[in-house]
C-alpha cells in the first residue's frame, strides 16, 4: 500500500535520520498547502496550517501503520487540522446550496482567450468559489487522484456525501470554466 | 385495454441512432477529461519558496516520538479484570447453596473463614469491592495516558 520511496523515507526518520524527512515534506508540500488553502482561502494561513500538519506527522510518524498510503494519512492530519482549526463541519452541515450569484457568474471571462497565470487565476477563482470542503474532495479527486475511499478516510465523510459533494462540486465547475472548457475539448476532441 | 394502450404508445415512441450510447458516453467522458485537465494543469497551489527550509528548522534536533508500550499489556489487564470479576462472582454464586440467606454474605462470609484471619480486621467484600474499584481506575488510566502517549 505505502510507496517503497516513502517507506525507506519512513524507516530511515524512525531511526532518527531526521533529514529524510525533506524528501516526503518536498514530495507532498504542495498537496498539503492545497489542501490547507481550500479550507482557508487565505495563504499565510494555509502555509502555518501546513507547517502545523507535517510536525504532527513528525511526531505521530511511529504511528502510521502502512495500511494506507501515506499521503492518505499526511492529507487526512492537514484537513482535519485545519477543518478544526476553522470548525467548519457546522458550518458544512447547514449550507446545502451555493451562493453563484449572476455577479460572480460574470466575473468569469471568456477563458480561452487568457494566458496560462490567467487561466489558473479563474480556475482557482472558480475552486474557491465552492463550499470548502467541495473544494478539497474536488482538489483531491482530479489533482491527487484519490480514491473515493480515500476521500471517505480523509474526511470522515459517508461515501454517499462525498459522492454528492463531487457531483455538485463538478457541474459547478464546469458552469463555472465552460469556455476554458469548451477550448479543453477542442484540443481532446 | 391496458395492453392495447400500451402497444399504441410504444408504436409512437421514436427509436435513437445505434450509436446513440457511445456518442453520449464519448461526450460525457471528453467532458471529464477536459475538467480533469484544466484541475490538473490550474488547480495546485504552491508553497513559498523556503517552506521546506522553515519546516526542517522547526525540525532541528527534534526526532519522532519514542512508542509507548506499556508494562503490562492490554491483554494482561483483560486477564486480571476477568480473573478479579471470576472471583466476585465465585463468592456470590457459592453462598447461594441450600440456603435461604442472602447469597453475598453467605458467599464472603465462606471466603472470609477460608481465607483466615490474613484480613482479620475488616470485611472481605470491601477489599473485594476496592481492588475492583482500584483495578477499573487502572484500566481507564491505562487506556487514557496509553493513547495520549
Amino acid at each position: 500500500m505505502v510507496d517503497l520511496d516513502d517507506k525507506i523515507y519512513i524507516q530511515q526518520v524512525l531511526d532518527g535520520e531526521t533529514s529524510s524527512f525533506t524528501h516526503l515534506v518536498n514530495k507532498y508540500k504542495d498537496m498539503v498547502f492545497t489542501v490547507c488553502y481550500r479550507i482557508t482561502k487565505q495563504r499565510e494561513d494555509a502555509e502555518d496550517l501546513a507547517q502545523v500538519a507535517f510536525l504532527k506527522a513528525f511526531k505521530k510518524l511511529h504511528t502510521f501503520k502502512g495500511s494506507s498510503k501515506f499521503s492518505t494519512w499526511l492529507y487526512t492530519i492537514a484537513y482535519r487540522s485545519a477543518i478544526s482549526k476553522y470548525q467548519l463541519k457546522k458550518i458544512d452541515t447547514v449550507s446545502e446550496d451555493y451562493h453563484m450569484d449572476k455577479a460572480t457568474e460574470d466575473s468569469f471571462p471568456q477563458l480561452e482567450e487568457l494566458q496560462g497565470q490567467e487561466q489558473q487565476f479563474y480556475v482557482q477563482k472558480a475552486i474557491e468559489s465552492l463550499p470548502e470542503i467541495d473544494g478539497v474532495i474536488i482538489t483531491l479527486f482530479y489533482i491527487d487522484e484519490s480514491s473515493i475511499q480515500e476521500i471517505v478516510a480523509i474526511t470522515d465523510l459517508s461515501e454517499a456525501n462525498v459522492k454528492v459533494k463531487l457531483h455538485r462540486a463538478r457541474k459547478q465547475l464546469k458552469i463555472n470554466l465552460e469556455a476554458l472548457l469548451q477550448h479543453e475539448l477542442k484540443s481532446i476532441i | 385495454m391496458k395492453e392495447n394502450k400500451k402497444e399504441i404508445l410504444k408504436k409512437g415512441l421514436m427509436k435513437t441512432d445505434t450509436d446513440f450510447t457511445s456518442k453520449l458516453m464519448n461526450k460525457i467522458n471528453a467532458e471529464e477529461e477536459a475538467l480533469s485537465n484544466v484541475l490538473t494543469r490550474h488547480g495546485s497551489v504552491s508553497t513559498s519558496p523556503d517552506f521546506t527550509a522553515q519546516l526542517m528548522s522547526q525540525l532541528e534536533g527534534k526526532s519522532t516520538a519514542i512508542p509507548y508500550e506499556p508494562a503490562i499489556s492490554k491483554k494482561a489487564w483483560i486477564g486480571i479484570a476477568a480473573m478479579s470479576i471470576g472471583l466476585v462472582f465465585f463468592t456470590l454464586i457459592s453462598g447461594t447453596e441450600n440456603s435461604r440467606e442472602l447469597g453475598v454474605q453467605q458467599g464472603f462470609g465462606r471466603v472470609m473463614n477460608d481465607v483466615g484471619t490474613f484480613f482479620s480486621g475488616g470485611s472481605i467484600f470491601n477489599y473485594v469491592m476496592l481492588g475492583s474499584l482500584l483495578l477499573s481506575i487502572g484500566l481507564v488510566v491505562e487506556q487514557k495516558v496509553g493513547k495520549k502517549m
